[in-house]
């Protein structure tokens, strides 16, 4: 279902093809072509541009000569008049009016930006003087934009510096006359060059009509077929190890990638600066002392290689036309910017010879069939490791912590059980004290019971039976008023005692019940403690006129403590002749000081 | 052909300011970057915290009329690198070729840094030729005779140096501010023509070096 209905949606391939047929993909901004066709159209269109401007010239050579004079006037007049005036000029002149307006719209944030950067600089300057610098400007501007389409980019680099040098000597002029320092001479040719260049940039950069961008891609191509060179290869002194001097490594990269994103060539020199200058600090931590151009050159090859800047001969290309000349031949940025030239052409021309290596190697290299060990590689793993380690030992280090405070819960949840356990301790003896009711038996039976067990079991006193008998039905038809489980389940411990001793005087079964009846108590007294402490009150209320504690029962067999204040389950006690295993020792004590008591 | 002409003019007394690109040629290790060093901070081995890189310095040199401020470009001495070294010295108005004395390879390697400058560099450039590491005298290979002999051939300016011990460090750079033309007019108006001239031909270098390949 699916499959019939999604191709509607669908855009076929062909579709995003090139429109020329070439097997490429087209773009919606180069007209649906692919870029390499878009710019033969583009050039063709160009060059019968320019047949016609030749045609037009030759044709009416007087015409536009009389077009010319008027654009000549026009550029004495103010800026404002300019614009009025290029009004009434033929369409080419709106035409360039109109754009110059898209320019400054498209990059009015840019420009408003030079212009806070430069305020100070501005603020100080004579209004005539900046009036005069801006209508300098425009007409540069216009004549860029009337030539664009004409014109190589070579003619357009040298329209831009002659436009500089005009600047510069005007400029000039003011020195001499001493208006203005030197100082502020070259930073109003700066502000000139970057507010002329941000506002021309999408047009000089990388412009369709030159073959930058295939120069572009094939140095990316070329460096990423690098991408293998390292350090060693290049005999560069880079610590690689070091975690500052990898910091700085990619700080550098970082600056360099930069350099695409600035407008302005001043700009993009600065990019070039600051990657350079970490460059020099990088080296310093790794040389130990002030870098030469021995290691600074190969470092900064080895930044570009591994950088990889986008659009990097563009960006080369566009510095070193548009930018003003003077700034590029001398000075730190000059220099830097060579050095860069300098690294782009060694990536180019680079052979086997000039890594030190053989042919077969590099080309093993270049073609990705061989792949070096490479420290860089390497030292990134070991980081990569040594990062996930630390992860892990951070990881087993809050394991640790939560741990510790599961033990401390665990500590405290003890404490708070012991507590507990005390607290129903002194409940019990409370309650204990409260109540005088005392469970009671007949004190020969028990005595006998507990005293001897072998005898107990051979000879039960047939009277205490009797008596026991007895008494049990009584606290059944007591207890019954209760509803109380535990009650229940020492009824039926009690009723079948006397019955097996009625029916079978073999009285070895005798210790497996008691045994049996103490383990289901047991089990049952953390559950029915309450219940207990109940039945123990009951037990106790009901029997307390005999009064006798000769008798263990289960609670004293649970709580060891509570052996004074005790007085026992006669009943039951008299029902069972033997004690408990390991409380008989107790029992027994109990019973014999009992007894001495008496 | 001082960059950036003159400063001051009104006054007159205080003399002109030449700026000039000079840059240093020579095989790595024979100590150019410690010559400039020396020359620039005045240091040797005791470098300070602000001296991060000796690549790229300047230093102005008083002279009676004028003040000679120099760009001082250190080049890349690897073998590997010799062909980048046009870039550098396009434009430069002086260079100086360095050579250790103690090593016969690298005065040859001077010698052919020479030539090249005198085929391919600005025909008014000044060369200085200077044999470093003086001070390591007794385990000299090259004579100072024979690079005298080698430099007054080749009309270059000789001067055996030594960055430890600051011998002739000064002197030569002096030399060679003496040499260089100062003349104000060929100042000024060479540098706008020619200096955009060499910048573009510059970056069409590698342009160019693209296409070839």
């Amino acid at each position: 279902m699916y499959s019939t209905l999604t191709p509607k949606c669908r855009i076929v391939e062909s579709d995003l093809k090139c429109k020329s047929g070439c097997d490429y993909y087209g773009n919606a901004a180069w007209q649906g072509y692919c870029s390499v066709c878009h710019r033969k159209k583009q050039r063709a269109l160009q060059e019968e541009r320019e047949r016609e401007a030749l045609r037009q010239n030759r044709d009416s050579e007087n015409a536009g000569l009389a077009d010319q004079k008027l654009l000549q006037q026009d550029k004495n007049k103010s800026k404002l008049n300019a614009f009025s005036r290029l009004r009434k000029l033929p369409s080419k002149g709106q035409e360039q009016k109109f754009l110059l307006r898209e320019l400054y719209n498209s990059n009015a944030s840019d420009l408003d930006k030079i212009r806070v950067d430069n305020q100070d600089l501005l603020k100080v300057l004579d209004t005539a003087l900046l009036k005069d610098l801006q209508r300098k400007m425009d007409n540069f501007l216009i004549e860029i934009l009337e030539a664009k389409d004409r014109k190589k980019i070579e003619k357009l680099s040298d329209l831009t510096q002659i436009f500089y040098q005009n600047c510069s000597k005007s400029l000039e002029e003011k020195v001499d006359q001493r208006e203005f320092s030197l100082e502020v001479k070259e930073r109003l040719l700066d502000y000139i060059e970057k507010y002329t260049m941000t506002m021309l940039y999408r047009l000089l950069f990388c412009p369709p009509f030159t073959n930058d961008e295939e120069n572009d891609l094939e140095i990316q191509k070329r460096i990423r077929q690098l991408n293998w060179v390292s350090v060693k290869n290049l005999e560069c002194k880079i610590h690689e190890t070091s975690v500052e001097v990898r910091e700085l490594v990619y700080t550098s990269m970082m600056d360099l990638l930069n350099m695409d994103a600035a407008k302005a060539p001043q700009e993009k020199l600065a990019c070039i600066v600051h990657c350079c200058s970490n460059i020099f600090l990088l080296l310093q931590q790794s040389v130990g002392g002030p870098a030469s151009a021995d290691e600074f050159l190969p470092a900064l090859i080895f930044i570009v290689l591994k950088a990889n800047p986008a659009r990097l001969k563009s960006n080369i290309n566009f510095i070193t036309r548009f930018c003003n000349a003077s700034r590029l031949m001398t000075g730190e940025s000059g220099y830097y910017f060579t050095n860069l030239c300098c690294a782009v052409s060694f990536i180019e021309n680079l052979t086997a010879e000039s890594l030190n290596m053989t042919k077969s190697d590099f080309n093993a290299y270049m073609s990705g069939e061989g792949v070096p060990a490479n420290t860089w590689e390497s030292a990134l793993m070991i980081c990569e490791n040594l990062h996930l380690i630390c992860e892990d030992i951070n990881l087993l280090q809050e394991l640790k912590n939560e741990n510790e405070k599961i033990f401390v819960e665990s500590k405290n949840l003890e404490i708070d059980m012991l507590d507990f356990c005390n607290k129903i301790q002194v409940d019990v003896i409370d309650a204990l004290n409260k109540s005088s009711l005392k469970f009671s038996t007949n004190q020969k039976v028990s005595l006998q019971l507990d005293g001897d067990v072998g005898t107990s079991l051979r000879m039960p006193s047939p009277v205490a039976r009797k008596m026991d008998n007895e008494l049990p039905e009584n606290h059944v038809q007591q207890d019954m008023t209760e509803p109380n489980n535990f009650n229940s389940t020492l009824l039926q411990e009690k009723s079948p005692c006397p019955k097996l001793s009625l029916s079978d005087n073999n009285f070895s079964t005798k210790p497996q019940i008691h045994s049996d009846s103490g383990g289901l108590k047991h089990d049952d007294f953390d559950d029915a403690s309450n219940d207990l402490m109940e039945s123990n009150s009951s037990c106790n209320s009901l029997n307390s006129s005999e009064c006798t504690n000769k008798n263990l029962s289960f609670s004293s067999i649970r709580m060891n403590m509570i052996s004074e204040d005790y007085h026992g389950f006669s009943v039951q006690g008299s029902s069972i002749p033997t004690i408990p295993c390991n409380t008989g020792d107790f029992a027994f004590n109990l019973n014999v000081e009992d007894n001495s008591n008496k | 052909m001082a960059s950036r002409g003159t400063a001051q003019r009104p006054n007159g007394t205080q003399g002109k300011i030449c700026q000039f690109k000079l840059v240093l040629l020579g095989e790595s290790a024979v100590g150019k970057s410690s010559l400039v060093l020396r020359f620039v901070k005045g240091q040797f081995h005791e470098y300070q915290e602000s001296t991060i890189g000796a690549a790229f310095l300047t230093q102005t040199v008083c002279l009676e009329e004028t003040t000679v401020k120099f760009e001082i470009w250190d080049t890349a001495g690897q073998e590997r690198y010799h062909s980048l070294a046009p870039m550098y010295y396009r434009g430069a108005q002086a260079a100086i070729v360095v050579y250790d004395i103690t090593n016969q390879d690298t005065f040859t390697r001077a010698t052919t840094w020479v030539k090249e400058l005198q085929r391919q560099a600005s025909p008014s450039i000044v060369i200085a030729l200077a044999g470093n590491k003086a001070d390591l005298g007794n385990k000299r290979v090259v004579e100072y005779e024979e690079a005298q002999a080698y430099a007054e051939e080749n009309g270059l300016l000789f001067m055996e140096t030594s960055a430890k011990t600051a011998m002739n460090v000064n002197d030569i750079f002096l030399a060679i501010a003496k040499k260089l033309p100062k003349n104000e007019q060929t100042g000024n108006a060479g540098t706008s023509g020619q200096g955009r001239r060499l910048v573009e031909s510059e970056g069409q270098k590698p342009t160019s070096g693209n296409c070839c390949k």
